[in-house]
């Protein structure tokens, strides 16, 4: 009777502790997972560097000049009125003020009242020098106003930045709470996985080492998941200059999660050999 | 010495076997309990990948039976090309009828019907020098040539309008009778926002 009782203690102990070394494993994915999102896309600073470094702005810009050419074929203007009505400058400022709604919760509108003054220059100067009059003034204002929209709405695309901003608070909530929530709950399973190892607390290490190592396997066998099944270079978001950034951020995101299901791996492996060279003999 | 190390080197792979295991149930549990809300986020990742190595679709069949298509092309592809000799007009007409599109070429309103289904077609495109500048040059009696990989189709213009940008009535879709309508900017020469619509109705030629 007392050796099944001590069998069946036994056994529950093992239970409890591949319960706990899977626990483990799947905290350590998930404090990855938020490390990473945390330093990329849900930070600002991230965002506005991989916009500068993917020429973002300036491929805005192009596509701002080719999506103004639409709207000068009809309407019977010079071409040159649009000239110099938006630099690149504009567009970053504009773009961060956009950006700067999403990440940190504030209101701000684009301001196009220098682009329309600009254009309204440009077209005055032009219908000048071909001594047109002004009997064209609403269709012109109107032409300013559809050039004033074209802008906002290449910028900010107007649908999707509420929607963003909804979606970024979210996120942002749910990871600061399941950050420490994950840290503590790491914590404590780490000290019951000691608590039954009790009598040999190499094997505690080495228990430790299996979760770091069963998360590195999962988190790089989940790079190549991700690789197989989405094909980077093809992703296509709104416009061509935000897919290319797009693309930039994701390919980042996934060599990080290599890099992190690596290094993980390899804490792993060290803990096991550490805890296992510790290990008296009996 | 030799004996520890071996030791050693069993227990290290034993964890690391048990780790492995370890992993391996992970996954199983992720694929048993959230299986379809990730095959769901791959079918976004597919949605939003696209291919644009290939522009022109080359797939749109035509089913001569039924007098319709069977494989319609891709929206913002290139299936046809619009032939007016006498105003000098050879483009590419795409399916859609986007800014994107009106910049390249000719769109097709995606609510009307394709050449060769016996119903209204409407086509749409810049009074740009590059496109439509010309169309007020155009009589009855002229010809309007539809290139697809289906297909060549030839229409006689029956009718010239001026309609205003909102007046959709005068566009009507019908499913009795091929007919092509081709609407560009009015006046060709206006100064701002145009507000009229020149539309040029022409009948498939029996």
């Amino acid at each position: 009777m007392i050796t099944i009782m001590k069998l069946l203690i036994k056994l529950l102990i093992k239970l409890l502790k591949t319960v706990f070394i899977i626990l483990l494993t799947v905290m350590i994915i998930g404090i990855a997972a938020i490390k990473i999102l945390s330093s990329t896309i849900l930070d600002e600073a991230y965002v506005f560097r991989k916009l500068r470094s993917s020429n973002y702005y300036d491929s805005i810009y192009q596509e701002l000049k080719s999506n103004f050419e639409n709207y000068i074929g009809p309407s019977g203007l010079e071409e040159s009125v649009l000239d110099d009505i938006c630099t690149v400058e504009d567009i970053q400022n504009d773009t961060e003020t956009i950006l700067g709604n999403i990440y940190e919760g504030t209101n701000k509108k684009v301001d196009t009242t220098a682009i329309q003054e600009r254009l309204k220059n440009n077209i005055e100067k032009s219908l000048n020098q071909l001594k047109e009059t002004k009997q064209a003034d609403p269709n012109i204002d109107q032409f300013v106003e559809e050039i004033s929209n074209e802008y906002i709405n290449t910028i900010s695309h107007t649908d999707y930045e509420e929607k963003l901003n909804n979606v970024y608070q979210k996120a942002i909530q749910i990871i600061k709470i399941g950050k420490i929530g994950l840290w503590i709950a790491s914590i404590i399973i780490i000290i019951l996985l000691i608590v039954l190892n009790i009598k040999s607390i190499n094997r505690a290490l080495a228990n430790i080492g299996i979760s770091f190592a069963s998360a590195g396997a999962f988190i790089i066998s989940g790079y190549y998941i991700l690789m197989y099944n989405i094909r980077i270079e093809h992703l296509r978001v709104l416009n061509n200059s935000i897919s290319m950034a797009f693309q930039e951020a994701i390919r980042e995101i996934f060599n990080n999660i290599n890099s992190a299901g690596i290094i993980i791996g390899i804490i792993g492996i060290v803990l096991i050999i550490l805890g296992n060279i510790l290990k008296k003999d009996k | 010495m030799l004996n520890n190390i071996v030791k050693l080197i069993k227990a290290t792979i034993i964890d690391l076997i048990v780790a492995l295991l370890v992993t391996a149930i992970l996954y199983t549990a992720l694929e048993l309990f959230l299986g379809q809300e990730i095959s769901m986020v791959f079918g976004i990742a597919n949605t939003i990948s696209i291919d644009t190595t290939n522009k022109n679709n080359k797939q749109t069949e035509y089913d001569k039976t039924k007098n319709k298509l069977k494989v319609y092309p891709e929206y913002g592809t290139q299936y046809a090309t619009i032939e007016i000799s006498k105003i000098n007009v050879d483009l590419p007409v795409y399916y859609g009828d986007t800014l994107e599109v009106l910049k390249k070429g000719v769109g097709h309103s995606s609510g009307s019907y394709f050449p060769g289904e016996g119903g209204s077609i409407v086509y749409m495109g810049h009074n740009s020098k590059n496109v439509f500048r010309r169309f007020g040059e155009l009589q009855i009696g002229d010809t309007i040539n539809i290139k697809t990989n289906y297909g060549e189709f030839k229409y006689l213009i029956n009718d010239m309008q001026i309609v205003d940008e909102t007046d959709t009535e005068k566009l009507p879709i019908q499913k009795n009778e091929e007919t092509l309508m081709i609407y560009t900017c009015y006046p060709f020469n206006n100064i701002g926002y145009a507000t009229q619509r020149y539309v040029v109705y022409a009948k498939l030629e029996k």
